[in-house]
């Protein structure tokens, strides 16, 4: 495995993935909150 | 002990943990969902999607093409964890996140399943089952058929396995229309002969790579002379399969005209291939491919256009 240069790159590596991580459950929320909306109007 | 050396102990042991795991960037996350390839998928599910007959809400067809591509994604990821020996030994492969230990294993296919399942529940519940369930199937034949069973089998492994890219039009198609009809059959069709002159091509200069990880390509078993031979019939085949769009109404004249350009030159380099027995060659028809591909159904969709006005449709 790869190693890491120091544990502060690693954790800000991990910050970003718990970021795009947060981000991509965000977008799945508002989707299906936009998607039930038209689907409500018959879309 | 006090609270202070169990506050270091316990930082030191979540470093030593943290060290431990491998430092696995955003980056790499999205290398596993292959890129390249979804943008393929992509396109053709767009395409599918576009010259289909009926109406779609924009914001569903956009869910619907998210879902393709992610449902993609998360095959190619799912396939990167499985593959992960051979790709460590191929030049082509080796710096893919899993041998790269970019990303541990066990995360890469967490990752994949979980998109995958995502993005089938999310195109069932937002768009229809039909296109769920194709998807499904493409995802399920990509990994289960493709990866695992013929992959490293047999030499027919992507005349076979190529069926499961050939899906994303299809998928489109029925996204809208919410059935399988002929139409979509063709458009399935065109990606299905497309795969093999693709991929041999491919094949036929990285023979190397696919001996030494021990995959059935078909250079590697029955030599380059056959496989130029198999490109020819492939792409003989393809040629009238490509014209059909424009006689059974998914598109018109403007792409019959150029599908059979494009598809002479096609044919024309696969014939060239027999004689100019370079590596030259056959990089230049694995990049001829691509784009030839890409533009049959870039012409679909312009023609389609041309004929069906947007908002006319239905």
């Amino acid at each position: 495995m790869a190693e890491p240069e120091n544990s502060g790159d690693l954790r800000r590596r991990r910050r970003a993935k718990n970021f795009a991580l947060a981000g991509a459950l965000l977008a799945f929320v508002v989707v299906v909150y936009l998607v039930s909306i038209v689907r409500m109007k018959g879309g | 002990m006090t609270d202070t050396s169990l506050e270091i102990a316990t930082e030191a042991g979540r470093d030593a943990l943290i060290d431990r795991v491998p430092a696995a960037r955003v980056a790499d996350y999205l290398a596993l969902l292959k890129p390249r390839v979804m943008s393929l998928v992509v396109f053709t599910g767009y395409a599918g999607l576009a010259v289909a007959p009926g109406d779609l809400h924009p914001l569903l067809a956009l869910v619907a093409v998210l879902c393709i591509a992610v449902g993609a994604g998360a095959a190619g990821a799912i396939n990167m964890w499985y593959d992960r020996d051979i790709d460590a030994i191929m030049e082509r492969t080796r710096k893919r996140p899993i041998p790269a230990g970019q990303v541990a294993a066990d995360e890469a296919l967490a990752f994949g399943v979980i998109l995958s399942l995502f993005s089938v529940m999310l195109m069932g519940l937002a768009v229809n089952w039909t296109a769920a369930a194709l998807l499904a199937l493409a995802n399920g034949f990509y990994v289960f058929v493709y990866t695992v069973w013929l992959k490293r089998r047999t030499p027919q492994n992507i005349v076979i396995g190529g069926a499961a890219g050939a899906f994303p039009p299809m998928i489109g198609w029925a996204a809208v229309t919410g059935t399988v009809s002929l139409e979509s059959m063709v458009l399935f069709s065109i990606i299905f002969m497309w795969t093999p002159p693709h991929f041999w091509a491919l094949a036929l200069y990285r023979e190397g790579d696919y001996a030494k990880a021990g995959v059935p390509m078909l250079p590697v078993v029955a030599g380059k002379a056959a496989t130029r031979r198999q490109i020819l019939i492939y792409t003989i085949l393809l040629f009238p399969l490509t014209l059909a769009p424009a006689f059974i109404g998914i598109a018109g004249v403007l792409y019959g005209v150029v599908a059979t350009a494009l598809g002479g030159l096609f044919v024309a380099m696969a014939f060239k291939l027999q004689t100019e027995r370079t590596d030259r060659l056959a990089r230049r028809m694995f990049g001829f491919s691509i784009l030839y591909l890409f533009a049959l159904f870039a012409l679909m969709v312009i023609d389609r256009a041309a004929i069906v006005p947007p908002g006319l449709a239905g």
